[in-house]
């Protein structure tokens, strides 16, 4: 507990400022996502792009868009693309304006999925898929925050065949805030 | 634990203040399960924005694009366009408030057969539904909101018909009311009052 404390600190003597949670605040970030498909197992990579607009304490709007990248562990990939874009609202529970910055939420999002699978003569399809969040971030700077993000996906793939599209993702890495409530 | 029953318990007596909503515009998104449908169960994704009439009605106005597997054979694809009306028999906003809802939508269908995209045929209608839902206040501003109604189609329903083992898609003859029971799970937030104080 000592340590972790004297890392917090220590994060703070970097940024130079306290952080503290404002009462709204827009914030994003981009970063590559490893998922894993549940009905064949594969591995997944795709491109994970987030924009969040924190409307109150408890409450945020969110945006996501994932590009799909050429997965390389696996030779035959299921999907040639799977291409998805969300857009929802999270809660979270635990957040005060004016207090230390430590933030974990829960949130759903209804989307949409662009996907062709990876064999000829199939064509592409637009299928509605909703993902469940769960998502815990540490406000390092004012403008900087680390964050880890699970995302359930459920859906399913009607082009010329029906699959399962369910999926897990995580997302990890650097947000920036471009805007705080003063 | 303890900190998540007092978050409920704070957003409760925070909810429960009996301030007029009349006027109130929110807006959100949702996500529909379709069952119960001769085509199959299906998902979908849509949004809505809401308009408060008076504390114990509000409208609903809402756009959901839903598509079925039937049967492993074809795509059934919905699209709804339409309005409900929500009646809540309690006046007062609490944590959890039930509500009873009826509208009116328009309708479209669209049905591809999956081996043979080239077969596709597809249908404009209109339908009424009525149900019941209940809003999760969270905060002042935010609810999350789970509905079930049963949507019926006034109009003639697509169907799939096995010819020579091969399908074909054709409209259904006689006007046999039939549809699907639509659950939805709804995020919405207040963005504010258009009138009233």
């Amino acid at each position: 507990m000592g340590k972790i404390k004297a890392a917090l600190f220590g994060i703070f003597l970097i940024s130079g400022t306290a952080v503290f949670a404002q009462q709204s605040s827009v914030q994003g970030f981009a970063t590559f996502v490893p998922g894993r498909l549940f009905e064949t197992g594969e591995r997944t990579f795709a491109l994970h792009g987030e924009l969040e607009c924190v409307v109150n304490e408890h409450v945020s709007v969110l945006g996501d868009g994932f590009y799909q990248l050429q997965n390389s562990h696996v030779a035959t990939a299921k999907y040639e693309y799977n291409h998805n874009l969300f857009a929802g609202l999270a809660y979270h529970p635990f957040r005060k304006s004016g207090e230390f910055l430590w933030d974990t939420y829960v949130g759903i999002e209804p989307g949409i999925a662009v996907s062709k699978l990876n064999a000829t003569n199939t064509k592409s399809s637009i299928d509605p898929v909703v993902a469940m969040l769960l998502g815990t971030r540490l406000q390092l700077t004012k403008h900087l925050y680390v964050f880890g993000q699970f995302r359930m996906i459920h859906g399913n793939h009607l082009g010329n065949e029906f699959h399962r599209m369910d999926e897990i993702r995580f997302s990890t890495g650097l947000g920036f805030t471009f805007w705080n409530n003063p | 634990m303890k900190y998540f029953i007092a978050a409920f318990l704070t957003a409760a007596t925070f909810c429960a203040h009996a301030q007029s909503q009349q006027g109130m515009f929110s807006l959100g998104g949702r996500t529909t399960y379709s069952l119960f449908s001769d085509d199959g169960t299906g998902l979908g994704s849509g949004g809505q924005f809401r308009l408060r009439l008076t504390d114990r009605v509000n409208t609903d106005w809402f756009a959901d694009y839903i598509v079925i597997n039937q049967d492993n054979i074809a795509r059934s694809e919905y699209w709804h366009i339409g309005w409900s009306v929500l009646f809540y028999p309690m006046k007062e906003i609490k944590l959890v408030q039930p509500y009873f809802l009826a509208g009116h939508c328009f309708d479209y269908n669209k049905k591809t057969i999956l081996a043979d995209p080239t077969i596709s045929k597809q249908r404009w209608g209109s339908a009424v539904q009525a149900g019941l839902g209940t809003h999760f206040n969270l905060t002042e501003k935010f609810d999350v909101s789970l509905t079930v109604q049963y949507m019926i189609h006034l109009t003639k329903e697509l169907d799939l018909e096995e010819q020579n083992n091969s399908y074909v898609i054709t409209e259904k003859q006689g006007t046999a009311i039939e549809g699907h029971l639509l659950s939805t799970l709804s995020l919405n937030y207040k963005i504010g009052k258009l009138w009233g104080k």
